[in-house]
């Protein structure tokens, strides 16, 4: 009998998700104007918001009574505050306080999610694609004059949603010793060192091949917005996919299948958007992975997934392929590995959700 | 190698050398933090070991 999960949480999260996102690149956009902070601004951004997840993740973890995601939304609102009031010594302050605070938002919802959704994929899957719908939000709201104060407001609106998905992280952890113990999707035949690696290798893989996609069909700014909704979308599918036809399959279509799209819809948007879809389904696959390792920590598992994803695009900011062709042949390359590793660490017979043990072992 | 572009001139890359070098350290650091804090939860709760 499938056990009763708290889809709901998940949505909660998508937009605690979804603002986080919006303040922090309307943030962000205000910044980039300044030519001072070109390049290095995101820079600092990308390593300070996503590679400190794992040691937030792991203090979460250990004391559950932390809540991260009301510390993350005071966070964030002090860090727009003090990105547009001078007050702060330094000029990057304001930005690792912003930082942190979107660390803080993202381990809050990960933690949630997780823990509530009984080893299924969907929960963590829709909180992460909310992100995307706020990622294109705020860089819009960066070029419109509403004032920071109305952001900080904003971000303030997270709290009751913040507050509704602690109790259900609660009663979730008041049924089971280890709420996690749900994902079980990694090979044992290999070492759980082996598959943690592996998995953040894929991440980082996807990280990069994520800028390498060949888009010259994006030059609006509702083709810009329809790619980071497809985004979105494509992680939420992903999760939902997973739980409806299993981790393994959904991991090889959303590689193999998507890769057909990527290369021949440089020009064509609606082939494009198809291909960006089907790969952005590979992030839950890889925390589903990660979770089912570390089923005792989820918050550190989904920091592993950050570390990758920072480790991935930093090449971005230091080099990148120009032409289509090479885009193209390492797409393929790249996708050729991802589908080798999911082929290894992925187990052959996922545990189906009726039979799941829900004490860890 | 027309395909392929160097991003970071010269003069902006001497511009930000001590930021990247700071924040260099700092990703290094995590990094191995949170290497112990793999290892520390693999050896006290992974199952995956027992299981193999």
């Amino acid at each position: 009998m499938k056990k009763k999960t708290n889809i709901e949480v998940g949505w909660l999260y998508a937009y605690v998700h979804f603002i986080t996102e919006i303040v922090c690149f309307y943030v962000l956009g205000r910044k980039l104007g300044d030519s001072a902070f070109l390049w290095l601004f995101p820079f600092i951004y990308d390593e300070l918001a996503f590679a400190p997840q794992s040691i937030i993740g792991y203090i979460s973890d250990k004391f559950p009574k932390i809540n991260m995601g009301v510390i993350g939304t005071f966070l964030l609102a002090a860090g727009v505050l003090f990105c547009n009031v001078d007050v702060l010594p330094g000029d990057f302050t304001a930005l690792v306080i912003l930082c942190i605070g979107n660390a803080c938002m993202h381990i809050g919802g990960a933690e949630v999610a997780l823990r509530c959704s009984g080893g299924r994929l969907s929960h963590g899957a829709i909180f992460v694609g909310g992100g995307s719908f706020g990622v294109i939000a705020g860089k819009l709201l960066s070029k419109t004059p509403i004032p920071f104060y109305a952001v900080i407001l904003l971000a303030f609106t997270m709290i009751p949603f913040v507050l509704l998905a602690e109790t259900y992280r609660k009663k979730a952890d008041a049924e089971s010793v280890c709420p996690c113990a749900g994902f079980d999707y990694h090979s044992k035949n290999i070492s759980p060192v082996l598959v943690i690696i592996l998995t953040v290798f894929v991440v980082m893989v996807r990280g990069y091949m994520g800028y390498g996609i060949p888009t010259s069909w994006n030059k609006t700014v509702i083709q810009n917005v329809i790619f980071y909704v497809t985004m979105g979308i494509g992680k939420m599918a992903g999760g939902i996919v997973g739980d409806k036809i299993g981790v393994k399959k959904t991991a090889m279509i959303s590689v193999i299948g998507a890769l057909p799209f990527l290369i021949f819809g440089d020009k064509i948007m609606m082939v494009s958007i198809i291909g960006v879809m089907i790969f952005s389904m590979t992030m839950s696959i890889t925390l589903a992975l990660l979770v089912s390792v570390l089923n005792n920590s989820p918050g550190l598992a989904f920091g592993l997934t950050t570390i990758g994803l920072f480790l991935g695009t930093v090449p971005i900011f230091f080099f990148k392929f120009t032409t289509v062709q090479a885009n193209c042949v390492l797409i393929t390359v790249l996708s050729a590995v991802c589908v080798a590793v999911f082929q290894i660490i992925i187990r052959k017979e996922e545990n189906k959700h009726g039979q799941l043990q829900n004490t860890c072992q | 190698m027309d395909s392929f572009k160097i991003l970071v001139s010269d003069f902006l890359l001497s511009r930000v050398r001590e930021p990247l070098i700071i924040l260099g350290i700092i990703a290094v650091a995590i990094i191995a933090v949170t290497a112990v804090f793999v290892g520390i939860e693999l050896k006290n709760n992974g199952r995956g070991e027992n299981d193999a």
